[in-house]
């Protein structure tokens, strides 16, 4: 009899496919993509995967996941309606929010906050003010608890009031005297979901926070051994943990696809993970995630801890359209060639007989791909419109590399994702960038990501102070470091945080992270600040420093690392190659099948096949 | 080249052209020094071809970009293409040569490939200051240009890259803080530099005359896009009417008329005739701030078509010489945002009572500025500054949203966690102000209440507000919006009510009540019955 291995299972649950990446040590590491079933439990489905792939359940050591749950659920507003408790006087900010508008060519800009979320008439005002230095000015008034009568069992109820991150007395009194009248009640604190000043951004991401606690603990519960889970900064942690602030799940899936685009990256990166609906743009700078302190999904902003992510809705489901002679690239729909009923790039793609007929296990169909074509364009040629959509992405994701400081040309673009590989030279090529490197199992990028993503946990707290009162975070530096090794250590986890500064130029109200050892010199600091905001904004106007927010991350290894995955193989089709039948360097035109996903080498590129498994794409000349 | 290729091709060259002015605008975003450009996002980039034609701009304040098309011409009239040579920069913030007011300084780049100018690549950018009677360079009660700065009639300011020493010493001599005049202007260099090697790279790449015509064929676009949207306007006419509530130096209103004709063709007029004649204060428009309105409608009117120079092919503008709208040099003009603003929202009300497929009504039409600012009780100085925005009009598609910055402006406000950091004041409410909003199926935003109290010491409040007398129009049936109000409260009860414009003490203990105006409504409110009236 054997001995049971111990697998480490990652677990990407995303709208249209679920990817298992599993690994044990001694083992070929094992990866499987399924369409996803609708209505099926989670602990029931991944059981059903591991199954297939041959795994008792005995032999799971460990389970992670990543899922876009949290992300859906507020993107298409079926994440829960949540009450609201704020400061006398305030309780209309939802509606109000900053006053600008986000697209300035907008006819119908959208409301700050969306009305799903905050009904009107679920919001208590509550007397009692905490002044600006964190003082109580005006005590605690009675809370109308009787309102609270209205709310359904198992509500969720954000609390909200005014400077609550410098005294969060007021806030636990009034969830103290909520949690005694409603125990059902499910609440969010604003100085916990995010200790930043500014009212309506606190708000709006205790809002989103409160509305998935009943969701996700539904949808999440029922695991016989307890997951870890991916959150938005990039590492896991226990569900338990996850579902106690769960808005940091949005960008979950995401988020573990960075992390996959920083562990190929060489340097300076771009990702580009190109799915069904969204493509999601990341950056990497040195071999790490930039970091970002909010997420965006749909209109939505929210703040929140998170790696640097912008999501372009433009995937291989983007439906196509003809409007006064124009191609016009709409809506995700279904692909006509899998039993939908509109032209996509996706259709496209295959008319173009740049896909194979079979795809992740799903059939593919090209005649129902070229009538869905003919019948908006007059014709089954698909390429104009992919041409376009790749223009628009290259684009985008050039203008959002050049923001934050990295050079288009000098980066390498890691494409992922089932349509990122497809497009990513011709994308490539368009912005500049001269190579591109596909991973041994590109449609797979996020559970790859997900399984080398560390445990981790952070804590943040605002102040306002120049850079020369920095011995002033000394003391909140060390507490905070001690609450997080503390934290770690409950979970079977040793760590050590570091520090990182949120620092601006007085006047300036978006700051730039500043990693700090407590005790360096203050002219270092003052440097590496200037060269950071040289870096990222073109120039460092000088002037006053200040300290805005300190920020404490602790970060350690979780299991042993994935190894080589292997390349994921495909039957061969005319006019393609197998993508591991390729193995000296070949120019381009050229097709490469993988199982999960199909390379494209346009003409004037160079694919060179690498030892570790990734594909190299280079423009030649 | 099949026709879709073709069309694919357009939207190509579109996308990278408008790319590359987007990219102008983060870099001059990210490089500018002065606040108002920074935080307040008071500048913009664009893409001009020789003959000085708008050919693509930048994601930004519609009515910044507009404002830069005769600016270019102005500057082209001076300095013609076919004189330009490679690091060439031309300068100018003149009124009376297409600038908009002394403080915003356009500069321009030629780009040339195969040795001919194939495009001009613009920057504009509200500097600091540029000198004049008050720092800031808009002084609310000049009387005439001389006393709002220095005014750059088009100059030849760089020459092969290099910057005319002259004309830097005669800047730096003529600002109150000439580090960051120049500091700004190197920012809007570098932007119209980075375009002007980029769109070298991509005429390099394509040839110069494939550029050209890819070009004319984006502008053709536009101007056939407006042209069918055009086709669905009823020939006839439509007017709307406002007022400012003063110049600036005296309370006498200022009222704007336009009046919007759609011709045969199809092309559309817009005739201020009946603004009121030039003022003395410096209310006074110059004519780039009414294009700019125009070219903001014509968007309005074709969302889909690119935002060039082909639109305003079916544009005749009339704007009434010695008008407010269009006045005679030496009118003082740096306090032009509120009459922009305000023809905007008239132009808005005539094109919805022209416009056969119901359009939003009219928004509250003003950006109210408050300035706080005095010693608590230990004397040290505090103060800071308030741009807040009133209701947006109601629309076909639903009601208005409640306080929101609208076509000129896109300020944010002061969250009061910020605020009350500031000074020693409190703000005891942001709210929606109940009832503001025109009445209509789909009734107008709502103005915002905020009330602030001075804890401690003595304080001055500078307001500069708009509509206290009249509010925001309807639109399809939809009732007016509220006018906006302020008054102080003083801790005894009395009250004291505030005209539009005002400085005024403020003491501690005292209560500051704003409301700002509500947005029109739109169409027929319904009866309780559910029957439209």
């Amino acid at each position: 009899m054997s001995i049971a291995a111990a697998y480490d299972i990652a677990c990407d649950v995303g709208g249209s496919f679920v990817d298992v990446v599993a690994h044990a040590p001694g083992r070929a590491p094992l990866l499987l993509k399924r369409a996803h079933p609708p209505g099926m439990a989670l602990p029931s489905l991944i059981a059903a995967l591991l199954g297939e792939m041959g795994i008792a359940a005995a032999e799971v050591a460990r389970l992670r996941l990543s899922t876009t749950l949290a992300t859906n659920a507020l993107a298409s507003g079926t994440a829960s309606p949540v009450a609201l408790v704020t400061t006398q006087g305030f309780c209309d900010v939802p509606e109000l929010g900053r006053q600008s508008r986000r697209n300035p060519d907008a006819l119908y800009p959208p409301p700050p906050t969306p009305p799903w979320l905050a009904p009107r008439g679920w919001r208590i005002e509550v007397a009692g003010r905490i002044g600006p230095k964190g003082e109580e000015a005006v005590p605690l008034g009675t809370v109308a608890l009787d309102r609270l009568s209205r709310l359904p069992q198992g509500a969720a109820v954000a609390i909200c009031l005014l400077f609550s991150p410098l005294n969060p007395l007021h806030e636990l009194a009034v969830a103290e005297a909520i949690a005694i009248a409603r125990p059902d009640l499910r609440l969010s604190l604003s100085h916990r979901v995010d200790p930043g000043l500014r009212e309506f951004e606190r708000m709006l991401a205790t809002l989103a926070d409160a509305a998935l606690k009943p969701l996700l603990a539904e949808a999440l519960a029922g695991f016989d051994t307890a997951p870890w889970v991916l959150r938005a900064e990039g590492a896991v942690a226990p569900l338990a943990e996850a579902l106690a602030q769960p808005l940091g799940l949005a960008m979950s899936g995401p988020a573990a696809g960075v992390l996959a685009v920083a562990a190929w990256a060489e340097g300076d990166a771009i990702g580009l993970d190109m799915g069904g609906t969204t493509t999601e743009i990341s950056l990497v700078r040195s071999g790490r995630p930039l970091p970002a302190r909010e997420i965006g999904i749909g209109d939505l902003r929210l703040r929140c801890p998170s790696l640097d992510i912008e999501s372009l809705p433009l995937g291989g489901g983007t439906t196509l359209r003809l409007e006064g002679g124009r191609i016009r690239l709409g809506p995700a729909a279904r692909p006509a060639c899998c039993g939908g009923d509109t032209a996509t790039l996706t259709d496209a793609a295959l008319a173009a007989g740049w896909l194979p007929e079979t795809l992740s296990g799903l059939a593919l169909d090209v005649a129902a791909a070229r009538a869905a074509l003919h019948a908006v364009f007059g014709t089954a040629d698909g390429l104009p419109a992919l041409a376009l959509a790749e223009a628009s992405i290259a684009e985008q994701a050039r203008r959002i590399a050049l923001r934050r400081g990295i050079d288009p040309v000098r980066a390498v673009l890691v494409a992922g994702g089932g349509a990122g590989p497809l497009h990513a030279a011709a994308i490539a090529a368009r912005m500049g960038t001269r190579r591109v490197l596909v991973p041994p199992a590109p449609g797979l990028l996020s559970a790859t990501g997900l399984a080398m993503a560390p445990a981790g946990a952070g804590l943040e707290q605002p102040c306002d102070l120049p850079l020369d009162a920095i011995a002033e975070l000394l003391a909140p530096a060390a507490t905070q470091a001690a609450a997080l090794t503390q934290k770690l250590a409950t979970w079977g986890i040793a760590a050590e945080a570091r520090h990182v500064l949120e620092m601006a130029y007085a006047g300036q109200s978006e700051t730039l992270p500043i990693p700090w050892r407590p005790g360096e010199a203050i002219e270092t600091l003052a440097a590496r600040f200037d060269a950071e905001h040289a870096a990222r904004r073109g120039h460092a106007p000088g002037g006053a420093r200040r300290i805005l927010a300190l920020r404490s991350l602790a970060r350690a290894v979780l299991g042993p690392s994935p190894g080589r995955l292997p390349v994921t193989v495909a039957a061969a089709r005319p006019g393609a190659l197998p993508r591991h039948a390729l193995n000296a360097p070949a120019a381009g035109p050229l097709l490469l099948d993988g199982i999960d996903a199909t390379i494209r080498v346009p003409p004037g590129w160079m694919a060179t096949p690498r030892a570790d498994g990734a594909l190299l794409l280079e423009a030649v000349g | 080249m099949t026709s879709l290729q073709a069309a694919a091709e357009r939207d190509i060259h579109r996308l990278a052209l408008e790319g590359l002015a987007d990219r102008m605008q983060d870099s001059l975003l990210a490089a500018a020094l002065s606040p108002v450009a920074r935080e307040g996002m008071d500048c913009a980039a664009a893409l001009f071809l020789p003959d000085g034609r708008v050919l693509a701009q930048a994601h930004s304040l519609p009515l910044l970009l507009g404002g830069m098309i005769p600016a270019i011409a102005g500057l082209l009239a001076a300095f013609p293409a076919k004189n330009l040579a490679e690091g060439d920069g031309l300068l100018t913030n003149d009124p009376w040569s297409g600038g908009t007011h002394l403080p915003d300084l356009i500069v321009a780049r030629p780009a040339i490939a195969e040795g001919r100018v194939i495009a001009i690549a613009a920057t504009i950018l509200h500097h600091q200051d540029v000198g004049g009677i008050a720092p800031g360079s808009v002084p609310p009660d000049a009387k005439d240009i001389f006393q709002e700065g220095l005014r750059l009639p088009p100059l030849l300011w760089r020459r092969g890259g290099v910057e005319d020493a002259g004309i830097a010493t005669i800047l730096a001599a003529n600002s109150r803080t000439p580090g960051m005049l120049a500091g700004d202007l190197a920012a809007q260099w570098a932007a119209v530099s980075l375009a002007a090697r980029e769109l070298a790279a991509m005429a390099g790449a394509m040839g110069a005359d494939a550029f050209a015509a890819a070009g004319q064929s984006l502008l053709d676009e536009a101007r056939d896009t407006l042209a069918s949207a055009l086709d669905t306007l009823p020939e006839a006419e439509a007017s709307a009417e406002d007022a400012l509530e003063g110049d600036g130096r005296s309370a006498t209103p200022v009222p704007l008329r336009v009046t919007l004709r759609r011709l045969p063709g199809p092309r559309l007029a817009v005739d201020f005739t009946g603004s009121a004649p030039q003022t003395e204060g410096p209310v006074n428009a110059a004519p780039s701030g009414l294009l700019a309105a125009c070219f903001a409608l014509l968007r309005r009117i074709a969302p889909e078509a690119p935002a060039n120079h082909g639109l305003l092919e079916l544009l005749d503008l009339t704007l009434p010489e010695g008008s407010v709208v269009n006045p005679r040099f030496p009118a003082a003009v740096n306090a032009r945002t509120a009459t922009v603003k305000l023809a905007c929202n008239a132009l808005f009300a005539a094109h919805a009572r022209l416009s056969p497929v119901p359009v939003p009504a009219p928004n509250a039409g003003v950006a109210v500025v408050l300035s706080f600012g005095g010693r608590d009780e230990a004397g040290t100085p505090w103060m800071f500054t308030e741009i807040l925005a009133g209701g947006a009009g109601g629309g076909p598609l639903g009601p208005g949203l409640p306080a929101l910055s609208a076509d000129v402006s896109n300020a944010r406000n002061l969250p009061a966690e910020m605020l009350e950091r500031a000074g020693p004041v409190r703000v005891e409410e942001i709210a929606c102000r109940a009832g503001s909003g025109g009445s209509g199926l789909h009734p107008g935003g709502e103005g915002v209440r905020r009330v602030y109290r001075l804890l401690s010491g003595h304080a001055e409040i500078s307001y500069r507000g708009e509509r206290h007398l009249s509010g925001a129009p309807g639109a399809q049936g939809g009732g007016a919006g509220a006018p906006a109000a302020a008054r102080i409260i003083t801790p005894d009860g009395g009250v004291r009510h505030l005209p539009s414009k005002a400085r005024i003490p403020w003491e501690a203990g005292q209560l500051f009540i704003i409301e700002t105006a509500g947005g029109g409504g739109w169409g027929r409110p319904r009866t309780p019955q559910g029957e439209s009236t």
